[in-house]
């Protein structure tokens, strides 16, 4: 397994406060699959990626990426972790608002000796005659595609995307996963897919629920749809 | 609603701990600075007043050369004026320093003593001390102390308040108790001392008066010039001596024009006598001339020579007969008688000559007498247009001419207004600060604010609400600043340089009301104006653009191309285009913090560019400033003349000298020239009074009611005073003095002159120390303005770059999410702040200085000394590195605080 989540538990709060949002989750993703993570709000979805991300530590368990144990790592040690193997995309984009798309794709680049090409990546992405606009010039899908060259331009063995589509239009949102699976089948990134839409399911390879902290359903998907096809998202 | 929004105060305390710590520090140092400058000037300033009430201050002194009779008391007392003799005698100790010592007489009346230590003298044989002579001395009550060979033993140590800044001569650039002081004897000690000639110079008659409710100090001064005394009652062969080359000739003139007039009188009389008898004498000499020659003729014709002689033709006659004559004897006969008639008519034709002459002479003394009449007349009325009498008086000092009274309370003045100053720019920095604050903490929760909004919360509960943690923290921390300095725990360390030079008791330190309000009331006063202004205008935007926190783009971000710039360059550029705000908010607070810290840069510049300056302009070795000069002036001196009057800017009215001087004068190297209008004026002086070259100025001189109108023709590089050169022959003819006329000698040495001669002796060397004593008086209060406005500058540089940071926390946390290491954040967000701080650093260190040195002329209206307050260039440079290194030590305080933001801060904020 390239991503294995082993009996973590995740909490906050004290006292009446307290609220358990991982009760023992264990789960694992094979390297080079698509995977996506439904369930309701207040499930555990994006705590459990968080945690798979580094962003935030576990209670218990264990949580290993590629044979690298995340839980209780140093700052230090997580943020090579990041560097080295981690793609983020999220929701809304944060990109940063004062750089040029390519100077937003060049803070991701900078991190690794070995990116992927700029040029084929812009031309991929479809960014190529926006390189040099500034984020509040593009519309919400290219601010999107933006965000996702950024997090493939270090070419990232992990990629996780917290509801890439839940800021966009039906039509923007295909675009984006008809990249993302391009993505997948062209470099073989494995990818973790936070998500409230029921149809992206359909082009995944696996797919997990969560409920209440757990995991209720998780199955391989053997009938994927491409993403060009997916209705109602 | 408040109830809820209160909570939430609490809870925002917490969270931004550090940041209100830190503003509250700003202020509370603030507030410290300024209640210590101040209330230290104003303890002593009005601690000086007080004691002056108590002590039953003059309202000013005079002195005479003969005391005032029982009558001329009696008058002045009629005019409603109090006057108490304080006669004084200058006791030159024998010791190696030659300090000089003041005898005065218990004061009964005015100018009470104040007692530090002991009390008054309970018999002839106790003494009391002015309290910085002891003090310089280590003299202490109950220490015998020897005046004259007599031993006294000092009952007290006291202070007056006429010698509050203990100046030997009012002229004198500044006090030096090592060698100068005051002794207070009684009554029939100091009559013993009197009687014992152990003084070095006559007894000097001064006299304090208290003016009455209707009398002025004019009224009294006009009638003690038109006292007059004959000088032979002046008891000193000095100015006897004087007396008799200057002010004695009208007698000496009238009395000669009188001699003139009587002797040409009896010229006149003896003339007219002699021309009475002129032609009796004239014919009585015919007679006898006519007679000889009738008696020859008769002789003649009695042998047959029919001649007969006249005045005229005898001597023809005679000798054609003495030719014709055969008989010698007839001949020698006829030839002696032509020689008696020779001789008979030589002494006619005399007599004639000499009466024509007395005749004219007589003539002649009509026109004499009437010459002399004439000259008496005009002499008589010249000498009455002059008043040749010899006026009592010989000085008149009133209070506010009185550099030894309030000397304190003048130098203190220097310290309020620096004081206030700075004040004033402390608060408009921390309005600002607080400014910052608000802004970005409105724009932080510009999305709960506009949620609020859209509640129906008013702007007026978001106010109050936004309001009350920096208008809370803004009143207790000035409460803190002004608690912490009403301990007076620096107090004593500013006030220190004033008790070791001023001769004033020490006094508590007091906070003046107005500084109380000035600490409690400004500080939160100031928050809720800043606060109702920035807050009112950013909660005008509706609530939709708050929730979405709408930010209004800057064009010029989008204009700038960098493309190709290497990542790391390229993106501290783009993070300085959006952090302009705070970037300008870093550098106008260095601004602001760095005008504090320049009022102490040029207080210290200017006190030792005046102890440069005074040791460079200074090249005489001595001054000598004369009260009767000898006729003649030693060879080896410079003569000058100087005459003190008044010019007066920015409220305070100043000595100005008119030094007339020779255009070789060695120690001035100033051409003077020959114009009476055109002067050149000491660099000093252009400075104070804003002079440049051919600019017009007017000297006031009350003591002849009159102006004086002059033209700058030159400044010349003179720092120790205010000085207008002019040629000294201009002078004198000017203000109506001989050709001769001098009362100042310079010399590079010494000089033999009897004391007696003397106003006053400045050498270089008191210059030089008086110059110093600036600086002396003056280091605490730049102690302590260096220090605290340091302290301002870096606690206003950490405020300002943090705020800058947290502005910047959601990309901090982004990129973090994205792998970057600490080093790297800091090298994209902390080090770009660099290039700011060092190009901001370049262009506000000497704005500052540029803006204070136009203020500080203002701060130190009341000082007598130029504005030179040029800094050596290495200054900026040292400015500069402290300012980098300062902003170095902030950057790694704020690389730790960069842990605080956490990748997951990304990810809270998605929504």
């Amino acid at each position: 397994m390239y991503v294995e989540v082993s009996n973590v538990k995740k909490s906050y709060g004290e006292g009446g406060s307290y609220v358990q949002v991982l009760k023992g989750v264990t789960v694992g993703v094979e390297q080079g699959e698509m995977c996506v993570i439904q369930g309701a709000s207040g499930s555990g979805k994006s705590t459990l990626l968080n945690c798979i991300g580094g962003l935030d530590d576990i209670d218990s368990g264990s949580c290993k990426v590629d044979g690298l144990e995340i839980a209780g790592l140093k700052q230090d040690a997580l943020s090579d972790y990041r560097r080295d193997t981690l793609g983020f995309i999220f929701q809304f984009y944060n990109l940063v608002p004062n750089l040029t798309v390519r100077e937003n794709i060049e803070v991701c680049r900078y991190l690794t000796s070995e990116p992927l090409d700029m040029d084929e990546l812009l031309e991929t992405l479809g960014l190529s005659e926006h390189a040099d606009k500034f984020p509040s010039q593009l519309s919400g899908g290219q601010q999107q595609r933006t965000a996702i060259a950024r997090a493939l331009i270090k070419n990232p063995k992990l990629l996780l995307c917290d509801e890439p589509t839940g800021a966009l239009d039906s039509n923007t949102s295909r675009d984006i996963l008809i990249l993302l699976e391009k993505i997948n089948e062209k470099y073989g990134t494995t990818m973790l897919i936070v998500t409230h839409n029921n149809s992206i399911k359909d082009m995944v390879h696996r797919v997990i629920y969560l409920k209440d902290g757990e995991i209720s359903r998780e199955y391989t998907n053997s009938n994927r749809i491409p993403a060009r096809e997916l209705e109602d998202l | 609603m408040q109830k809820v929004l209160r909570k939430r105060v609490f809870r925002n305390l917490r969270k931004h701990f550090i940041r209100y710590f830190m503003l509250g520090i700003m202020i509370v140092m603030g507030i410290f600075l300024v209640v210590t400058i101040v209330g230290s000037g104003e303890t002593l300033s009005r601690g000086t007043v007080k004691l002056a009430e108590e002590t039953n201050l003059e309202d000013g002194e005079f002195e005479v050369f003969v005391p005032l009779n029982d009558d001329e008391l009696s008058h002045i007392s009629d005019m409603g004026v109090e006057v108490e003799d304080q006669f004084y005698y200058d006791y030159q100790m024998p010791d190696e320093d030659k300090g000089t010592l003041r005898l005065f007489k218990i004061r009964d009346k005015i100018n009470q003593l104040h007692y530090i230590a002991g009390n008054e003298p309970s018999d002839k044989n106790e003494i009391v001390m002015e309290k910085r002579y002891a003090r310089e001395h280590d003299l202490n009550v109950g220490d015998e102390f020897d005046i004259a060979g007599v031993d006294y033993k000092i009952s007290g140590i006291a202070v007056v308040s006429d010698y509050d800044g203990p100046l030997k001569e009012i002229s004198d650039t500044s006090c030096n108790s090592k060698y100068f002081g005051l002794v207070f004897l009684t009554k029939e000690a100091y009559e013993e001392f009197r009687k014992s000639g152990k003084a070095q110079k006559t007894e000097d008659y001064l006299y304090t008066y208290k003016l009455g409710t209707t009398t002025e100090d004019a009224d009294l001064k006009n009638y003690l010039k038109g006292l007059k005394i004959d000088a032979s009652e002046v008891d000193d062969e000095l100015f006897q001596e004087y007396w008799d080359r200057t002010g004695g000739v009208e007698d000496e003139l009238k009395d000669a024009v009188k001699e003139l007039r009587d002797a040409t009188q009896d010229v006149r009389d003896a003339l007219k006598e002699l021309s009475k008898n002129n032609y009796d004498i004239n014919k009585a000499t015919g007679k006898i001339l006519d007679s000889y020659l009738k008696q020859t003729s008769e002789a003649l014709n009695s042998y047959g020579m029919n001649v007969s002689l006249t005045e005229d033709n005898y001597d023809k006659e005679l000798d054609r007969i003495i030719e014709e004559s055969d008989n010698a004897i007839m001949r020698m006969s006829l030839k002696n008688t032509k020689y008696e008639i020779d001789n008979v008519k030589e002494y006619k034709d005399g007599l004639e000559s000499y009466t024509d002459a007395v005749e004219e002479i007589y003539d002649g003394t009509d026109d004499m007498a009437d010459g002399v009449k004439d000259l008496d007349m005009a002499v008589n009325d010249a000498l009455d247009g002059f008043d040749f009498g010899l006026s009592d008086l010989t000085a008149f000092l009133k209070r506010s001419d009185n550099p030894r009274i309030f000397a304190t309370k003048n130098d203190k003045l220097v310290d309020i207004e620096v004081g206030v100053i700075a004040g004033v720019i402390m608060f408009i920095l921390m309005a600002y600060v607080i400014s910052v604050f608000v802004v970005h903490s409105i724009e932080t929760e510009s999305s709960i604010i506009g949620t609020l909004y859209s509640m129906g919360v008013t702007k007026n509960d978001l106010l109050l609400h936004y309001i009350s943690l920096p208008v809370v923290v803004a009143f207790i921390s000035g409460l803190i600043g002004l608690l912490v300095a009403s301990t007076g725990i620096m107090a004593p360390m500013v006030a220190e340089s004033s008790y070791l030079y001023f001769s004033i008791p020490e006094f508590s330190f007091e906070v003046p009301k107005y500084l109380i309000i000035y600490s409690v009331v400004c500080p939160p006063l100031m928050a809720v104006i800043v606060n109702v202004l920035v807050i009112r205008s950013k909660l005008n935007r509706t609530a939709l653009s708050l929730i979405r926190n709408e930010v209004k783009q800057k064009k010029n971000n989008k204009k700038v191309s960098l493309k190709g710039m290497d990542f790391v360059k390229a993106f501290r550029i783009r993070q300085m285009f959006k952090e302009m705000r705070s970037t300008l908010a870093v550098v106008l607070g260095m601004f602001l913090a760095l005008l504090i810290f320049m009022i102490g840069v040029d207080c210290f510049t200017l006190c030792t560019n005046i102890a440069k300056d005074y040791t460079k302009d200074t090249k005489f070795e001595y001054m000598y400033t004369l009260k009767y000069p000898e006729k003649k002036a030693p060879s080896d001196a410079e003569a000058a003349y100087a005459y003190t009057c008044k010019k007066s800017a920015m409220g305070y009215n100043f000595d100005v000298t008119l030094l007339g001087i020779d255009d070789n004068n060695r120690f001035f190297d100033v051409n003077p020239g020959k114009s009476r209008t055109e002067v050149v004026v000491s660099s000093a002086f252009a400075e104070k009074f804003g002079l440049k070259k051919g600019k017009e100025f007017v000297v006031v001189d009350d003591e002849k009611e009159m102006r004086y109108a002059f033209i700058v023709g030159d400044i010349t590089s003179y720092s120790s005073g205010f000085f207008i050169f002019m040629d000294i022959d201009e002078m004198r003819d000017m203000m109506g003095e001989t050709d001769d006329y001098y009362n100042v000698l310079f010399s590079d040495k010494e000089l033999d002159i009897d004391p007696g001669r003397l106003y006053s002796t400045t050498s270089r060397d008191d210059i030089v120390k008086g110059a110093s004593v600036f600086t002396e008086l003056m280091m605490p209060m730049i102690y302590t303005l260096s220090i605290a406005s340091s302290v301002i500058f870096c606690v206003v540089m950490y405020l300002m770059m943090k705020v800058m940071i947290d502005r910047s926390s959601q990309n901090i946390s982004l990129i973090k999410v994205f792998g970057y290491r600490r080093n790297e954040i800091r090298k994209l967000y902390l080090d770009g702040n660099f290039y700011i701080i060092a190009i901001g650093a370049l262009i506000v260190i000497p704005l500052s200085k540029i803006i204070m040195n136009n203020m500080f002329p203002f701060m130190i209206a009341n000082v007598t000394c130029g504005m030179n307050v040029k800094t050596p260039i290495y200054f900026y440079f040292i400015v500069y590195g402290v300012i980098m290194i300062l902003y170095f030590v902030i950057n790694k305080l704020l690389v730790k605080r960069l842990d605080k933001y956490t990748p997951a801060e990304i990810l809270k904020n998605r929504e």
